[in-house]
């Protein structure tokens, strides 16, 4: 990969802006690997959580003209099994951040404590997922006083980067992000999937089994870009923004906003495992054209005035 | 860019427009949909019903009314034998991939049980294709067979009452003494297709199966399906080979309630 797009993400460097986020492929080592062969420039584990979890009947996903709605409801193996199977990453040539989440600032420590001793190059924690009981909006997690405490426990627990993961959809988002900032976090994700729903009218009933789910796709892109675009004003510490993002062009929309890099998650589905070496050429064919050398010089341009 | 994907992977409307008992636990449903949903013999798609779940399926017929072959055997198929006919469905897909039948002069399906549903338009695909097929079915019982009359146009079908799989085999040893196979297709229990892919390994056959996992997005992006560094729903479920011998000597299934 060509050094023009060569990123520094707290001290992470990466070859390419482009991150597989959360989610998509990240339930193991072996699928996380088709996303770096795709040409990622640093993969996120699907989240974590203390115990084991079976996740929500399907439907877990529906469509609609403008992207999807998931609700998973954090489907994964459980701490003691993912420290297991991540143990040993010498597989990756890219950074690979370990995401985990928990109902409590104490049970987010304890996951913390234990990924700190693998090699994650940072460390995700969703405070934002719209769907799962227990968990992220459902129960409360995007409050300050909440966010406050998983950060400063967490903070205790490890020197590695933590990003802390929020929803553009808050209406608190510039004090939740300020927060964070003061209480420990090294980077702000954003966006998460946005909440929502879809009723399939001849069923006359919701799609998906859990009812409730996240909008992620083309859809959400303008709001991610002005939730991206707020917060590079309140803050320092870099943004890694979440939404829409399929082409490189919408990269470099989100990197504009003020976004140190961009994560990749529904745009697996729309253009397969090698998005990110698509969005990679394509910001670079866009940088050439308007004599760009460093993707850096694009971070929170549209913030300035010519 | 290809938006146009959210929309082919909207539910398209179905009724249930008939079911018709083959014995206690296997029904064949005819299903009337709003739209036509093309799948090729081996891709699946995705059965929808309201508020309840939704689960892959082989049609062993496909066009305006689609037609599935299903035996009771959890929670979500004991539901559907319970739908009331004009009961709504959704159906998505289809979804995978198909099994190759480029270039097969002669073939040996081996079906076990309700494993026949993934192999019944794969044998008429092949005989339209010009392809001399045999056909081993296995199942517990004469009774539980289906699809009789239609496979009996298509292909030589050899009928096998047993209860594992041993006369399954010796049917394959005798017929591949005189047949010079391109391909053996099989689907059925995994242990049953781990058995066969032994046994075509020995006899120096080349097979292809279709497996089975518990399938979510069936778009390759969850990895719910994964196993080792293939997603059953996008890289199968139809697998060959070396991949298939090791998926079966492994097993991937995982039994749900």
């Amino acid at each position: 990969m060509s050094e023009p797009l060569k990123t520094i993400l707290c001290g992470i460097e990466l070859h390419n802006p482009l991150i597989l986020a959360s989610g998509v492929l990240g339930l193991n080592k072996k699928t996380l690997l088709l996303a770096q062969n795709g040409g990622a420039g640093a993969l996120t584990l699907k989240s974590i959580t203390i115990e084991e979890r079976i996740g929500h009947e399907s439907p877990n996903v529906a469509f609609f003209e403008g992207g999807m709605l998931n609700a998973f409801g954090y489907n994964n193996c459980g701490l003691k099994k993912a420290l297991n199977e991540f143990h040993d990453l010498s597989c990756f040539s890219v950074p690979v951040i370990g995401s985990c989440t928990a109902q409590t600032p104490e049970d987010f420590a304890k996951i913390v404590r234990a990924f700190d001793e693998l090699d994650f190059a940072a460390i995700e924690l969703p405070v934002s997922c719209p769907h799962t009981p227990g968990y992220g909006l459902l129960s409360k997690q995007n409050e300050k006083a909440f966010i406050e405490k998983v950060l400063r426990k967490c903070r205790k627990e490890t020197k590695k980067p933590i990003f802390l993961k929020i929803n553009a959809c808050l209406p608190n988002l510039l004090e939740i992000a300020t927060c964070a900032e003061k209480a420990g976090a090294d980077a702000i994700t954003c966006s998460n999937s946005f909440p929502g729903m879809i009723i399939d009218i001849n069923a006359k009933k919701p799609v998906l089994s859990f009812k409730k789910g996240g909008v992620s796709g083309p859809a959400i892109r303008p709001m991610v870009v002005k939730a991206i675009y707020e917060i590079y004003e309140e803050i320092k510490i870099p943004i890694i923004g979440v939404g829409g993002v399929s082409t490189g062009e919408h990269a470099i929309e989100l990197i504009m906003a003020g976004a140190s890099a961009v994560g990749i998650a529904t745009g697996v589905l729309l253009r397969g495992n090698s998005v990110f070496r698509k969005c990679a050429f394509e910001i670079l064919s866009w940088m050439k054209k308007h004599q760009y050398k460093s993707i850096e010089e694009l971070v929170g341009i549209a913030h300035r005035n010519f | 860019m290809r938006t146009e994907i959210f929309e082919k992977n909207k539910f398209v409307e179905g009724r249930i427009l008939s079911k018709k008992i083959i014995c206690e636990d296997i029904a064949i449903f005819d299903i009337l949909l709003e739209k036509q949903l093309n799948a090729r013999p081996g891709q699946f798609i995705m059965l929808w019903i309201p508020g309840f779940g939704e689960r892959p399926f082989s049609p062993t017929k496909i066009g305006k009314i689609m037609q599935l072959a299903v035996k009771k055997r959890g929670v979500f198929t004991k539901k559907l034998f319970g739908l009331e006919k004009r009961a709504y469905v959704g159906v998505r897909g289809p979804y995978g991939k198909p099994f190759k039948t480029k270039n097969v002069k002669s073939a040996c399906i081996i079906a076990a049980g309700i494993g026949i549903a993934a192999l019944v338009r794969l044998a008429e695909e092949l005989a339209f294709l010009g392809a001399d097929v045999d056909l081993i079915y296995s199942a517990k019982k004469f009774k539980q067979m289906v699809f009789l009359q239609r496979l009996n146009r298509v292909c030589k079908v050899r009928k096998i009452q047993e209860k594992k799989c041993e006369k399954t085999l010796s049917t394959l040893k005798d017929l591949a003494k005189t047949k010079n196979y391109d391909y053996v297709y099989c689907c059925g229990p995994e242990p049953f297709m781990a058995v066969v892919s032994k046994e075509c390994k020995s006899l120096g056959l080349k097979a292809q199966f279709s497996l089975e996992k518990r399938i979510k997005c069936a778009l390759g992006i969850c990895g719910c399906c994964a196993v080792g560094t293939k997603l059953l729903c996008k890289d199968g479920p139809v697998f060959s080979g070396k991949i298939a011998e090791k998926f079966l000597s492994e097993g991937i299934y995982e039994k749900e309630s």
